[in-house]
Parts: C-alpha cells; structure tokens; sequence
C-alpha cells in the first residue's frame, strides 16, 4: 500500500494541493484526463491541464519518480527552470522507468529555457549513453545525427 | 493521513495561489 506511506505523505504535503475524488461522481474530469481504469493519479496545473497521467498504484519509490515528472513538467510550462532542472536533474540521475523520458523533456525544457537548441541536445546525448534500448533513444537519434 | 482538499475547484485555486500542482486522486471504491 502507498498511500499510508509517511515518506509519500510529507511529499505529496511538500510538493501538491492534494484532492481525492470518486470517479464515478466525477466523469468528466475522469474523461477529459483520459483516466480509463482506477485509481487514477493525475498531476494538473491551475489552467486544468494535466502535467502527467499515471494508472494503478505503485510502490512509493515508482511513485515518487512518476510525481517528480509530473512536476517538472508542471515547473517548466510555468517557466520555473530552476525547479525544472532540478527535478529533471534528479530523474535522469536515476534508473526509474520514467528516466530516459524525463531527460527527453529535460532537452526540451533546455530549449526552452535558453533558446539554444544546442542546450537540448546535450541533454538528448545522456539517452542512447545510458538508455540505448528504449524509444527515447530512437526518438532523439535524428536530433543528433544532424549534429 | 493526507490531508484532502475538499473540491476539484478548490484545489485549482489553491494551485493558483500556491504555485503548486494539484495531485488529483480518481479512486473506485473508497
């Protein structure tokens, strides 16, 4: 069980406004978030937009990395690139499912930040050094082979 | 125990307020 989890308790307390909500009472939000099985764990912003969409429960350390992303997400849309980097930082230093995409989105958030493409691609280079056998690795091939 | 929001909308306006995301928790059975 992870909710009883005091370490995933201070977190959630730390880092979220925190709401529970029947899904059976709430169908639009279940539809409009794409949540198509329970629970549903959704990270969303004040506009109403999901930062990340995660099914099922999970063991607090999974948790904890799928809420991480959700925020850095979150952190770079709302244009806090220290907080982005940080959590982005903290994900690509880790071997959670969740990794080799959080560095992906850490290249973009990069670009954002600083305008330079080349800020990006020197994150995008961290995925086929350390994840080579996964999708973001395929995805950001291209990138690279132009460079 | 986490403390919950009340509301979906409430929690969106706290979001505002606080620069914090909302962790929403769609469940089936209580």
């Amino acid at each position: 069980m992870t909710y009883p989890n005091d370490e995933v308790i201070a977190y959630i307390h730390q880092n979220f406004v925190p709401v529970k909500l029947l899904g059976a009472d709430n169908r639009e939000l279940t539809k409009g978030f794409n949540v198509r099985w329970f629970p549903g764990i959704v990270v969303a912003g004040a506009d109403r937009r999901a930062t990340h969409v995660s099914i099922g429960f999970l063991p607090p350390e999974d948790l904890i990395s799928e809420l991480d992303f959700g925020r850095a997400i979150h952190a770079m849309t709302t244009r806090d690139y220290e907080l982005a980097n940080e959590l982005f930082d903290r994900l690509a230093s880790t071997d959670a499912d969740r990794s080799p995409e959080a560095t992906y989105w850490w290249g973009i958030s990069r670009m954002r930040e600083t305008k330079d493409p080349g800020a990006g691609t020197e994150k995008w280079k961290l995925i086929p050094e350390r994840w080579p056998a996964t999708q973001w690795a395929r995805k950001v091939e291209y990138a690279l082979a132009e460079r | 125990m986490i403390e919950w929001t009340e509301s979906w909308e409430q929690a969106l306006t706290q979001s505002g307020e606080t620069g914090k995301p909302v962790f929403l928790f769609l469940y089936a059975v209580g």
